[in-house]
């Protein structure tokens, strides 16, 4: 009779055939759970961070405090000066609001473009052109552009972030649509597959990763748009506190809000990028993850 | 046995290229015999791919007629198996079979038959694997299996074993033979190797190069199974080899006529 460990064992054997999990989970010796430990607090993102806090005291220590500010001082003023401030939230949410927008436009002008720019040859040559000139304008200029047209309306950065952000878009999709293998829809043609069920089972997941790349980088390229426009074009929002705190010389401040959001950012990349990717692209070797 | 599955009758393919022409396949014509396990063979590049893209449908034909229809004239389902697997990444086993499907079976329906092919070419405890968890020869034992699945009339392989190491490839072209002997499908098989094909095939075709004719039509009477140690079996493939020699001769002639004219 198998007793309760080795009930265990054989359970995570048969999940290991199944390829659930890999066989050497069972088992840890004692020294092996104390290097994995080890590994965690030694990890190099983790060392990563401490490094730049050790770098920025030094760098604080022989400047000028009104140039670099010490982290303590800085950490000090995201919680007094920007998280309980008041019009924090009103801020950050014009500001999210405005990525979010901004985003979705870009990234469905994006879509569309670099899908039919991978499927069909016509429109290949027809965008090419428009995409690398896309890639080319500085942001700078469309900031400007955007308030002379507009004017400083709440959406104006809004505007500069869509124009911006597509090219890049496009060139993912673009370069995602190439890339489905010719021969598995051969494949599926030969074997009478349906068009639909083809696109639905072949075409769609070979661009799941290019989609992600594209919105990775739409993502964090729209932020920093949006937080450009706002110092031009607009009268709320993060990116006009920090113009509004360098007005004021208060390098402090500025810095304040720049961790602030960055941590945001990051937490959006772990929380959501990071998560979609696990769970979409679950089926790929653990290495390419 | 006996009645022509396939009947392929002055196939031609003709490609048009940076305003010249190409002459791939000329005047072919050869036909299949029902639950046969006939072989095309013939050297690298000679358009054997294309002739079976023509078969499949995915490419025009310049010239001929192709036609494969069982006694009452009703179309026969065929099936394929490629030089690489050509599974999806993304799917386990079950699903990759499956996916051929189409809307025809039930979930559960399409599953029992999957793993009724799996057991067929031994992987049935893989299942769930995804195709990176297997090796190559794995993979294609599931493009069989995925082939086989849709109960077809004919299975075409295009040098199914090319891929794979000599070791896996000699258990792979056994286990072929015992599936074929199982199943009664007829096979319609793509090769450049000789001793595969004499290993495996009721009947040899033999096809010459660029632009490929039909060169010789060899019956194979070797009793089953069939080891190459064999006395006969390396006879055979002695024969065949000099066949190949000859054919290769004569086109170089053809080739040295043409330039020197």
């Amino acid at each position: 009779m198998l007793n309760k460990e080795g009930k265990k064992r054989e359970k995570v054997l048969e999940q290991s055939i199944e390829g659930k999990i890999p066989p050497r989970a069972e088992g840890k010796a004692p020294y092996t759970i104390l290097k994995t430990r080890l590994a965690k607090v030694f990890h190099p993102k983790v060392m990563g961070t401490i490094w730049l806090f050790v770098i920025w005291e030094i760098a604080s220590l022989v400047t000028p405090e009104n140039l670099f500010p010490n982290p303590y001082v800085v950490f000090q003023a995201v919680i007094f000066g920007v998280i309980l401030r008041e019009g924090f939230l009103f801020h950050v949410r014009m500001t999210v609001l405005r990525i979010i927008i901004g985003f979705c436009i870009s990234f469905s002008i994006g879509m569309s473009i670099g899908v039919l720019m991978g499927a069909k040859r016509f429109w290949e040559e027809f965008f090419t052109d428009y995409v690398i000139i896309g890639l080319t304008i500085p942001s700078l200029a469309w900031a400007v552009i955007g308030v002379l047209w507009l004017g400083l309306r709440p959406l104006t950065p809004v505007f500069a972030t869509a124009m911006i952000v597509f090219p890049y878009v496009a060139i993912n999709f673009w370069e995602g649509v190439k890339d489905v293998d010719k021969d598995l829809v051969d494949m599926g043609r030969a074997f009478d597959v349906s068009k639909r069920r083809i696109i639905r089972h072949i075409y769609i997941p070979s661009i799941v990763p290019f989609t992600l790349a594209a919105a990775r980088i739409g993502f964090s390229i729209s932020w920093k748009i949006v937080i450009v426009g706002e110092v031009f074009g607009a009268s709320n929002g993060i990116g006009y506190m920090i113009y509004y705190w360098y007005n004021m010389f208060s390098m402090r401040l500025v810095l304040a809000w720049l961790l602030f959001f960055t941590v945001v950012m990051l937490l959006v990349e772990y929380s959501i990028f990071k998560r979609l990717e696990r769970r979409l692209l679950a089926w790929r070797p653990q290495a390419i993850l | 046995m006996g009645y022509k599955l396939i009947r392929v009758n002055g196939l031609k393919k003709v490609f048009h290229q940076d305003g010249g022409e190409l002459l791939v396949l000329d005047n072919l014509s050869f036909d299949v015999e029902e639950e046969s396990f006939t072989t095309l063979l013939g050297p690298s590049g000679c358009g054997k791919s294309t002739l079976l893209n023509m078969l499949t449908g995915l490419e025009d034909l310049s010239a001929g007629t192709i036609d494969i229809s069982s006694t009452g004239g009703k179309k026969v389902k065929m099936s394929y198996v490629f030089q690489t697997a050509r599974l999806l990444p993304w799917k386990n086993v079950i699903d990759n079979i499956t996916f051929v499907h189409g809307m025809k079976k039930s979930k559960e329906e399409g599953t029992q038959v999957a793993i009724q092919y799996l057991k067929l070419v031994g992987l049935e405890e893989f299942a769930h694997h995804y195709p990176h968890q297997l090796s190559g020869g794995m993979q294609q034992r599931v493009g069989i299996a995925r082939a086989l699945s849709v109960e077809p009339g004919v299975l075409l392989m295009d040098e199914p074993f090319s891929h794979l190491d000599e070791i896996t490839a000699k258990r792979m072209r056994a286990d072929l033979v015992d599936i074929w002997q199982k199943t009664k499908v007829t096979i319609f098989f793509i090769t450049h190797d000789l001793s595969e094909a004499a290993l495996l095939s009721d009947r040899i075709i033999f096809m010459t190069q660029k632009p490929a004719q039909i060169y010789k039509d060899f019956t194979i009477d070797l009793p089953r199974p069939r080891s190459e140690e064999d006395q006969r079996f390396f006879e055979l493939q002695t024969k065949l080899s000099r066949e190949f020699h000859l054919m290769q001769e004569s086109y170089e002639r053809t080739e040295d006529r043409l330039q020197t004219s």
